[in-house]
C-alpha cells in the first residue's frame, strides 16, 4: 500500500510490449536494476508497471530485443501537475483553503469541564477568562501547564488539574482534593467538648475525666471530658498534667420537620401546541445571537425550552457556531383536588426525602412522631425527629506543653 | 553433499548466500518468492520457467503474473498449482 502511494507520487507508466524475444526484454531491463510491477500476459505481448525514468530507460532496449513498447496508461502526480500547469488560481485556492483551514482551526470554540461536582464550573470559567483563556482564544498562546497549577492553587476543592487541548475543543479535567483534616496527634494535650446540644444516653471514654454523665443535659461547647487531671503526687503534692482525652459521646436530639400539603392545587396541562424558534449565536467578535424571523409565540402560559447546539466536525472540532433552539410549550393551568387519603400518601414520601436528604448516615434515628392536622384545604404534618448521634469533639488544650502517659485515678 | 556445502554448513552460513542457491518462499497457493535468481527463461500465463544456479525451476499455474521483479526477486502472483525442478 505504501508502495502504491509511492509510486503514484513519483508518477508511472503501464506499458504494452510487444514482440519477439519479449522475456530477454524482461531480463535485461531488470537486470539494470529498473524496477517493473504488475506484469501480466496478454493475447498479444505483455503488459507491465514501469516508472517514468525507467520508462526512459527502456527505449535502447527495446530496440535490441526488437520489441514495441507502447504506453497504455499515464498515472501518477507528475502528469496531474503537468495537465493542470496553467491554472494558478487553482492552486492558489487550494493553498487558501488549506492555510484558512489550519488558522481557523487553530482557536478554541469550545471549552469542556469536567470533574468536580461541588465546585462551580461558571466560577472555573470565569478565572479562565481573567487569565486569558476562553472561548475565541488563540491556542497556540495558552500555557496548559502553568494555567493548570493556577488553577489547583486557586480553588482549594481542585486536587489535581490538567488541561489539554484537541482539534478546536478544550478539556479542563479536575479532580477534587481530599480536604486535609485537621488531625491531632495522640501527644497533644486535649479536651472533649459537645459540638452541639443534646441530652447525653452514653459516655465511653478513653481518656480523661469525664465531666458529664448519661443523663446530663449539654449544651454546645461544655465539657465533656477534661484532659486537665489533678494528681496527687506523694513528694511533690498536688499537681496537674495534661493527657489526650478521647471520647465517644452518645446523645439524643429532637428535631421538628414541619409543612402543609395543600389539597387544592393547579398543575400545569399542555396543551399540545408548541412554538420552534432558531437563532444561531456567533462565537467570534461580539459573540452576538441572532434569532431567525419565525412563528411567534401567541401562548399566554407557556413553558420555555432553550436548547443549545454546537455542530462540529467531529467530536474535537466545534465550529464557531451555536444552534439555538427555542421550544415554547402552551399549558393551561387546571384546579386539580386531593382526597385526605392521597394527602396522607404524599406526606409520607415527602417526608421520607427529607429526612434522607437533611440528615447524615452516622445518625440513628430513634423515633419519628407525626402530628396531622386535618383542615378544610390542606394537610398540616408536624412531625419530630428524635435521633440519638455522637456529640463528641476533641480539641487541643492552649497552653498545654506536657504531657505525662494517663494515670488511672478513681473518678475526681 | 559437496566439500562447498559441507563447509557452508559447518559455519551455519545461510546456503542461499554462500553457494548462490534460490530461496524460494511460497505463502499459501497465490503468491511465491523466488530470491536470487539467474534469469528469466519463459513467462506465460500459465508457465514460468526461471533459470537458477541450482537448475532450471519450473512454475505452472493459471493467470499468474509477476507482481514484482528486481534483479535479486521475482514476485509471482497467480493460481500456482506446481513447482518442479
Amino acid at each position: 500500500m505504501l508502495l502504491r502511494l509511492w509510486n503514484f507520487l513519483r508518477g508511472y507508466v503501464r506499458v504494452a510490449v510487444s514482440g519477439f524475444s519479449i522475456e530477454r526484454f524482461i531480463n535485461m531491463v531488470a537486470y539494470r536494476g529498473i524496477f517493473l510491477w504488475d506484469v501480466s500476459r496478454t493475447d498479444t505481448g505483455i503488459e507491465m508497471n514501469v516508472s517514468i525514468r525507467g520508462f526512459k530507460m527502456l527505449r535502447a532496449y527495446s530496440r535490441k530485443t526488437k520489441c514495441r513498447t507502447r504506453i497504455i496508461k499515464k498515472i501518477g502526480l507528475p502528469f496531474i501537475i503537468f495537465r493542470y500547469r496553467k491554472r494558478k488560481l487553482l492552486l492558489s485556492g487550494v493553498l487558501f483553503f488549506v492555510l484558512s483551514l489550519f488558522a481557523l482551526s487553530s482557536f478554541i470554540w469550545r471549552i469542556d469541564i469536567i470533574g468536580t461536582e461541588t465546585l462551580d464550573h461558571d466560577d472555573v470559567r470565569a478565572f479562565l477568562t481573567e487569565r486569558g483563556l476562553s472561548v475565541g482564544s488563540f491556542k497556540y498562546f495558552i500555557d496548559n501547564k502553568t494555567l493548570s497549577r493556577e488553577l489547583i492553587s486557586r480553588f482549594a476543592e481542585i486536587g489535581f488539574a490538567d488541561i489539554h487541548t484537541r482539534g478546536t475543543r478544550m478539556a479542563v479535567l479536575l479532580a477534587e482534593a481530599i480536604p486535609p483534616q485537621y488531625l491531632i496527634d495522640r501527644q497533644t494535650p486535649t479536651h472533649v467538648i459537645a459540638d452541639r446540644d443534646g441530652l447525653i444516653t452514653n459516655i465511653t471514654a478513653g481518656a480523661g475525666a469525664p465531666m458529664a454523665r448519661a443523663g446530663d443535659i449539654i449544651q454546645a461547647g461544655e465539657m465533656l471530658v477534661s484532659g486537665m487531671l489533678q494528681i496527687q503526687s506523694e513528694t511533690e503534692g498536688p499537681a496537674i498534667i495534661y493527657v489526650h482525652a478521647y471520647a465517644e459521646v452518645w446523645a439524643r436530639r429532637y428535631y421538628s420537620i414541619e409543612f402543609a400539603i395543600p389539597l387544592f392545587y393547579q398543575q400545569r396541562v399542555f396543551t399540545g401546541r408548541t412554538a420552534n424558534r432558531h437563532g444561531i449565536q456567533f462565537l467570534f467578535g461580539k459573540k452576538r445571537e441572532f434569532q431567525f424571523p419565525g412563528t411567534g409565540n401567541s401562548f399566554t402560559d407557556y413553558d420555555r425550552i432553550i436548547t443549545r447546539h454546537q455542530p462540529g466536525a467531529s467530536g474535537d472540532y466545534p465550529l464557531p457556531f451555536i444552534w439555538l433552539t427555542t421550544h415554547y410549550a402552551e399549558f393551561t393551568l387546571a384546579d386539580r383536588t386531593r382526597t385526605m387519603a392521597q394527602a396522607y400518601e404524599m406526606a409520607d414520601r415527602q417526608l421520607t426525602t427529607r429526612i434522607l436528604r437533611e440528615f447524615d448516615l452516622g445518625i440513628d434515628i430513634v423515633e419519628k412522631r407525626l402530628i396531622y392536622e386535618e383542615t378544610t384545604d390542606a394537610l398540616l404534618v408536624y412531625a419530630l425527629v428524635i435521633t440519638n448521634e455522637r456529640i463528641d469533639r476533641i480539641i487541643p488544650i492552649e497552653g498545654a506543653n506536657t504531657w505525662t502517659p494517663p494515670v488511672p485515678h478513681d473518678g475526681t | 553433499m559437496n566439500v562447498k556445502e559441507r563447509l557452508a554448513g559447518a559455519f551455519s552460513l545461510p546456503k542461499e548466500i554462500a553457494l548462490d542457491m534460490p530461496l524460494i518462499v511460497a505463502t499459501g497457493r497465490g503468491e511465491l518468492n523466488i530470491e536470487n535468481y539467474k534469469n528469466l527463461l519463459e513467462f506465460s500465463e500459465n508457465k514460468i520457467r526461471v533459470h537458477t544456479a541450482s537448475g532450471l525451476l519450473i512454475i505452472e499455474g493459471k493467470k499468474m503474473c509477476l507482481k514484482q521483479i528486481t534483479t535479486e526477486n521475482l514476485l509471482i502472483t497467480g493460481n500456482v498449482s506446481g513447482i518442479y525442478w
